[in-house]
């Protein structure tokens, strides 16, 4: 196996309600490898969500190592300051999440360009313009997000996702709010991206279908 | 429904943030009015207090050429028979003048027992003038309890009054008669209470604020004084047709006016703060009904009416005005006083009056009344859809409602002071009603917005979200175009007081000698010191169609008379007009006035800030032909020592003040900054609470954003990153508000400058555009948005990255 894009260590994580400290994940382990495909799922509060917020940064491991690579550079994300974890997480990292999360104030194509301005990246532009318009969004271009249906908002969160051509592709169920038909294309499209970049994509969901297509299934328990 | 009432009280306590700064909004808005209703309270006793006691109430003052007592008596019988129904009492006067101990009096009597029981007697705190006592005007510098010998013998002063006479002598008729050696039968004019239209609107307006009622017509506007019919009104001079000429007792107390004109602006901008506070409820209970739409919604669909759940949000928003009210009513009191101080600098003033259940009331209808108001309002919205088109029937008859308001206000000077700034809130009004106008324009410029992406994102994000800053933003508005307004009036009031300063105050040294004459010393100055330049002025009190005129008199060569703006020395019964008398009179500038029985041409006028007795200036010469003997009280003196004057004055006319320019200069500014110190600080008030509505707003955009801003910090935004998109969305914000409240700022000052202050005080102001007057409330403007946008918000914040 290639070195992991994504490498987790006995990372554990809870959270604390003020009285008691609620353990979500203990000593958890997982190492994905380069234009490997891995499906968490698991029942509601079985801490999917919070697996893929470690992994991206945005939460902090309580306990263990968690590192992301690029190339031969390894990012250990563990004892990082949040700013520190933030400029890993913009060059590293794409995430596609359950309810879109467009930016409402900016349109289709700004909405993608976004990624590659943080990261000052614009030479990739022509690339993710030629991606929307492989996404079936060529027509949508200038329109804001509250003037498309659902199935184009998460085309158009995967062409975000993907625009920096990142390591790794965290998705939390990203089809969790389609009906079945736009579940089977948008689930198709983000396959494939991830594919094409040959990058890491660690997807949380409930559907069975997805998880299938999948290289390797990872179960969480309550 | 106590517990959708109960959910209601539980979301504003998991929301400790936005209900505080709620709370804290209301709480400065009702403090802003308890405030300005103590310190007009307290004014509004200082000016009672100083009512010349003989005119205690009485509406008007009847006078006839050669009077007697017995027509005095002849006028009593026909009103004791009925032929007179409007009037409520009549009261004999007589008044003349004495000099005595080598001071000059003018000696008002009136019949103490008349006076008695009339409506409104007694208001001269205490100081009324009963027999066998004196009361005098401050201006004379005698003290309570001093005894003066007047026609022989020794009176009491039973009380000093600030009543604007100046040398005002106030007594019981039969010992001013004494006084005056003037013989039994002498009548000078008859004092009258009549019953006024106005009176219960009066007392509630008062009631409401002290001062408002000088919005009002000055007493009945028409007076029925003889059976024949009524008396024809010109303006407020009430014209018996058939023997008697009546006035307006305002005529003999222009102070008094001039006070209640200060008050009412005073209570005009009180309003503002609980103005712009009842913006800031109303947005927060939009924020509130929004953000509590889905539990809404569920209990609708589980068969709560809306009327019921209306209730509930009414009674939960209530709760919070009344808390607010508590808060506020407490810190009012410690604003009054704190306001009183600022004002009049540890000068000794009218202590704040204690708390009264009225005062309570009012706290309490404010606090309480705008937070159901604005409750009420934003729940109407609530699952209703909300029109955006700029061209709704009742946005255009609101629109239209408001120009026709600010065109009859600023038109039509009958509509006095209420007229102006009736005229200023429809100005307002329309203004803030523009602002989500303006906000959809700008989107759709945002749109197209030059920058890079992050900052697009913010300047279009200041734009997009007009439900959650909207409301802010018009509060905003109003805040600084008030700011602006006030601040335009008040500094171009400045540019033309200096200006008056500069000119009036020529001389090295002003001295002043209220009781004695400083004739002889100008001659003295002439012959002991030629180098010295010295120039004699003098004043005498006069009436000019009824009104208390003031008679300056001095050598009016050219140059001094280009003191006053005019181009050449005045020519023998020529003279020159205050603004105020100009307007008192209603002439202009070549027509001739009436002045000690002669006629006397205006050659110009002249501005008067901050005196409140009309004046009309003249040659030395005019006045001796015109009132007798001349009385100087004041001598400029320049080209001379301070030491070497005081050793002149010593010799010729001990007692007398001296003061230097530079001195006379710095006191007079100081007085008119002391003046506006409450303004400004009402003003800053507002805009306090335009910040706390506008952070309110932007805690309820931030809130709404969290998905933006999780997505945001997904990408890996940085803290720096998401201040700097919080910093140009503020300043975004900012230039909107300051967009509208530049032009709604420069009317208010039009206004007034142009229409409220030649009707409250009888002058014009210049308008001018000093930089500053726009500057700083333009930069508190992007302040107040700057620091809504960036404070921290610990109860509800949501972090970047």
């Amino acid at each position: 196996m290639a070195a992991p894009a994504l490498a987790l260590d006995g990372v554990g994580k809870g959270f604390s309600d003020g009285r008691r400290y609620l353990p979500v994940l203990e000593n958890f382990d997982l190492a994905v490898a380069p234009g490997e495909v891995v499906a968490v799922c698991g029942p509601s509060g079985s801490g999917k969500s919070t697996l893929l917020n470690l992994i991206a940064g945005l939460l902090a491991v309580d306990d263990g190592r968690l590192t992301l690579r690029e190339g031969d550079m390894v990012h250990p994300m563990h004892g990082l300051a949040p700013a520190a974890r933030a400029a890993v997480r913009r060059r590293l990292v794409g995430y596609v999440f359950q309810f879109f999360n467009l930016v409402p104030t900016l349109n289709v194509l700004e909405n993608v360009r976004l990624p590659l301005a943080l990261n000052r990246r614009d030479d990739l532009a022509p690339r993710a313009l030629e991606r929307l318009e492989a996404l079936g969004l060529g027509d949508v271009l200038h329109a804001f997000p509250d003037t498309l249906s659902g199935g184009e908002r998460q085309r158009v969160a995967i062409a975000r996702a993907v625009a920096h051509e990142p390591a790794i592709v965290l998705a939390d169920e990203p089809t969790g709010n389609l009906d079945p038909g736009n579940s089977d294309r948008v689930a198709g499209l983000l396959f494939s991206e991830v594919e094409r970049l040959n990058c890491a994509m660690v997807i949380a969901t409930h559907s069975e279908a997805i998880a299938r297509r999948a290289d390797r299934i990872v179960e969480l328990d309550c | 429904m106590r517990l959708v009432a109960l959910g209601f009280a539980r979301f504003f306590a998991r929301t400790p943030w936005t209900t505080l700064t709620a709370l804290l909004g209301v709480s400065l808005g009702v403090a802003s009015t308890v405030a300005v209703h103590l310190i007009s309270l307290s004014v509004a006793g200082s000016l009672e207090a100083n009512r010349a006691p003989h005119l205690g109430g009485l509406t008007h003052l009847a006078e006839r050429r050669g009077a007697t007592m017995s027509d005095y008596f002849e006028l009593r019988r026909r009103w004791r028979g009925g032929e007179l129904p409007d009037v409520l009492g009549l009261v004999p006067m007589v008044d003349g003048r004495i000099v005595a101990g080598g001071r000059r009096f003018h000696v008002s009597g009136a019949d103490w027992l008349a006076l008695y029981g009339l409506p409104g007697e007694g208001r001269g705190g205490g100081a009324g003038s009963r027999p066998g006592s004196i009361v005098v005007d401050a201006g004379l510098l005698i003290a309570e309890g001093d005894r003066l010998r007047l026609g022989g013998e020794e009176w009491p002063v039973a009380g000093v009054v600030d009543s604007g006479v100046g040398d005002g002598l106030f007594a019981d008729i039969g010992d001013a008669l004494h006084i005056l050696n003037a013989p039994p039968e002498t009548l000078s004019r008859v004092g009258v209470a009549a019953r006024d239209p106005w009176a219960r609107l009066r007392s509630w307006l008062e009631a409401l604020l002290p001062g408002l009622s000088a919005a009002l017509p000055e007493g009945p506007a028409e007076l029925r004084f003889s059976s024949g019919g009524t008396s024809g009104a010109t303006g407020n001079a009430n014209v018996a047709p058939a023997d008697w000429e009546l006035r307006p007792v305002s005529f003999e107390q222009p102070g008094a006016r001039f006070a209640n004109s200060i008050l009412f602006n005073l209570g005009a901008l009180g309003t503002l703060a609980l103005l712009v506070a009842w913006f800031l409820i109303y947005q927060v209970s939009v924020l509130w009904v929004r953000r509590q739409s889905p539990v809404l919604e569920s209990l609708s669909v589980l068969g709560a009416s809306r009327r019921e759940l209306g209730g509930c949000f009414l009674l939960a928003v209530a709760s919070l005005g009344a808390l607010a009210t508590l808060v506020g009513t407490v810190a009012g009191v410690l604003l009054a006083e704190l306001l009183s101080e600022i004002s009049t600098a540890g000068l000794e003033a009218a202590p704040v009056p204690e708390m009264s259940s009225e005062v309570v009331a009012k706290a309490l209808i404010s606090g309480v009344g705008i937070a159901a108001v604005g409750g009420w309002m934003a729940f109407r919205r609530w699952g209703r859809p909300v029109s955006r088109s700029l061209f709704t029937a009742g946005r255009l008859i609101s629109c239209a409602l408001a120009l026709a308001t600010i065109a009859v206000g600023v038109g039509m000077e009958e509509t006095g002071l209420a007229g102006g700034f009736a005229a200023i809130l429809a100005a307002a009004l329309l203004t803030v009603s523009l602002v989500g106008p303006l906000l959809r324009a700008a989107r759709r410029l945002a749109v197209a917005a030059p920058g890079g992406l992050l900052t697009r994102l913010a300047v279009r994000e200041a734009t997009w979200f007009e439900d959650d800053v909207g409301t802010a933003l018009g509060a905003l508005v109003l805040a600084v175009a008030t700011s602006v307004g006030v601040g335009l009036m008040v500094d171009s009031f400045k540019i033309d007081f200096e200006r008056m300063l500069a000119q009036r105050l020529a001389h090295d040294f002003y001295v002043e000698s209220p009781g004695g004459n400083l004739s002889a010393m100008t001659r003295s100055f002439a012959e002991a010191r030629p180098q010295a330049r010295s120039q004699a002025y003098g004043n005498l009190r006069t009436r000019i169609d009824g009104r208390i005129v003031e008679v300056g008199h001095t050598d009016f060569s050219r140059a001094e008379a280009a003191r006053y703006g005019h181009g050449a020395a005045l020519l023998p019964d020529e003279g020159l007009a205050s603004e105020s008398l100009l307007r008192a009179l209603n002439v202009d500038i070549g027509e001739t006035v009436d002045a000690g029985g002669a006629p006397v041409r205006i050659a110009g006028a002249f501005s008067d800030f901050g005196g409140v007795v009309p004046r009309l200036l003249m040659q030395n010469e005019t006045a001796a032909r015109h009132f007798g003997v001349l009385h100087f009280t004041g001598l400029g003196v320049s080209g001379i020592s301070r030491s070497a004057l005081e050793d002149r004055l010593a010799a010729v006319a001990p007692g007398a003040g001296v003061r230097q320019r530079d001195r006379a200069r710095a006191r007079a500014l100081e007085i008119f900054d002391r003046s506006f110190a409450i303004t400004n600080a009402l003003t800053l008030l507002a805009l306090t609470v335009a910040v706390v509505g506008l952070y309110n707003a932007m805690m309820g955009l931030r809130l709404n954003r969290l998905a933006t801003r999780e997505l945001l910090a997904s990408l890996g935004l940085t803290a720096a990153e998401n201040r700097h998109i919080e910093l140009v969305r503020a300043l975004g914000l900012g230039l909107l508000a300051v967009l509208l409240a530049l032009p709604l700022g420069l009317a208010m000052g039009a206004i007034l400058c142009g229409v409220i202050n030649p009707r409250a005080f009888g002058w014009s102001v210049a308008m001018s555009l000093p930089a500053s007057a726009l500057a700083l409330p333009v930069a508190l403007g992007f302040a107040a948005a700057v620091i809504a946008a960036v404070a921290p918000s610990p109860a509800e914040r949501v972090h970047a990255s």
